[in-house]
């Protein structure tokens, strides 16, 4: 295996790391006394193991998360795999998603996981009900839906909707989709969670579930909101 | 109904950029939230570990792939997260992953056995006897990326990452006596490096 014509030199390794058996080992133990070549490389190798154990970890020279968080994404919702692939391949090697996008994705992984944790909760009866289409007005207005339960929650909703319009021009077309259908998709999260809650009164996870939807489309707004004023 | 109700996912506090040791308990927990759908505990996971598995990523491929490598790593382990059990920690069912999916990336390559039946013409390199110093001062990654692949991984996963035999020959799919040649292969070829 080497040029070294000593036939120990081979064995040194497993000396160091305790493998060899006892007859061998002792074999060696006895080379290694009167072979001093043997005995600096073993020294040797010994070191190089010492260092290899004593190596850092590395931090990458970007963070990696964004990047994490949209191929995550992506595995949830197709619409997202067909924004990235069309894409220039130059761009998909890096960060292939806008910012925008990167906010709609995660807060609807976050929608469809808690709303499938819900439906599994509620049994088959509610799951039919997911298949349903939203009962909202569709296009922009997504307060429609809600504007009876809440007026504050309402009015927030309708003020950040409208100024989001107002800017619509300023985000691209595939940004402004993803997160149209974010929304819609909090809406049926948000509108079915009010129907399970009218049978259910006093259900405490839904009524968290639905406080969370509905924050959720105020803070989605909201980034859409920010972003298109930066555009 | 105050529509702005105390709500984990949204309000926690993003994570620490350079996290420091992460318990087996928080590790555990978060693994649970990030199973349920939490992408923040899913990224506190990410911020607790990235440094180790990028650093495994670096060493067993090379720096150029290393990136998009660990990213291939926390994509698959956000897929399979359900199926850790807490029965040992997270870090070391994230690692042991981590190896799984960065040999997969060679085997996709259809590199590993190739390199694996190399022949030793790379150890004719490496002087027979040489000058005898205790500075190994040339650095040690360098020198660790100028190994042949197979006896690159081999050592990176045993002295490095501290993997035993057993489990390596297990990873790569060869026998114990192939690794222990190829740890030895690489220590002499990294000694010859660092002596030069």
């Amino acid at each position: 295996m080497s040029l070294s014509t000593d036939p120990w030199e081979g064995r040194l390794s497993e000396h160091l790391d305790g493998t060899l058996s006892a007859e061998e080992r002792s074999l060696l133990d006895a080379h290694l006394v009167t072979c001093g070549e043997c005995r600096a490389t073993r020294a040797e190798l010994e070191q190089i193991v010492a260092r290899a154990r004593a190596l850092p970890e590395r931090a990458p020279g970007t963070d990696l998360w964004p990047g994490i968080e949209a191929r995550v994404a992506a595995l949830a919702q197709q619409p997202f795999s067909a924004i990235r692939a069309r894409r220039p391949a130059a761009v998909r090697r890096g960060i292939t998603l806008s910012w925008p996008q990167l906010v709609a994705a995660g807060l609807l992984l976050v929608v469809l996981s808690g709303g499938g944790a819900w439906f599994a909760s509620r049994g088959p009866r509610l799951a039919g009900r997911a298949t349903q289409p939203a009962q909202t007005s569709g296009g922009t207005n997504y307060a429609a839906a809600h504007q009876d339960a809440d007026p504050e929650y309402a009015a927030q909703v309708a003020d950040l909707e409208k100024a989001l319009a107002e800017r619509r021009e300023q985000l691209d077309p595939s940004t402004v989709k993803t997160i149209e259908a974010n929304l819609k998709i909090i809406d049926l999260a948000t509108t079915q969670a009010r129907q399970a809650l009218a049978a259910d009164p006093a259900n405490p996870y839904l009524k968290e579930y639905l406080s969370k939807s509905m924050r959720r489309k105020v803070e989605l707004l909201k980034q859409a909101t920010e972003f298109a004023s930066t555009r | 109904m105050d529509p702005v109700c105390p709500d984990a996912t949204l309000l926690s506090p993003p994570p620490a950029v350079a996290a420091g040791p992460s318990s087996w308990k928080a590790d555990a927990a978060d693994a649970s939230r990030a199973a349920g759908g939490d992408f923040r505990a899913f990224e506190r996971l990410y911020r607790a570990h990235v440094n180790r598995v990028h650093a495994l990523a670096r060493r067993m491929l090379n720096p150029d792939e290393a990136a998009e490598a660990t990213q291939d790593v926390f994509v698959r382990a956000w897929q399979k997260i359900g199926s850790y059990r807490g029965e040992a920690a997270f870090g070391t069912w994230l690692h042991r992953l981590a190896v799984n999916v960065l040999l997969g990336r060679r085997q996709v390559l259809k590199l590993e056995r190739e390199r694996h039946l190399e022949d030793d013409s790379a150890l004719e390199t490496i002087p027979a006897r040489v000058a005898r110093t205790s500075d190994l001062s040339m650095d040690f990654e360098a020198a660790l990326e100028r190994l042949p692949a197979g006896a690159r991984q081999v050592f990176v996963l045993h002295d490095v990452e501290g993997y035993r035999h057993e489990e390596i020959a297990q990873f790569l799919g060869v026998t114990t006596g192939t690794t222990k040649a190829q740890l030895h292969r690489a220590r002499m070829l990294l000694r010859g490096h660092l002596l030069a």
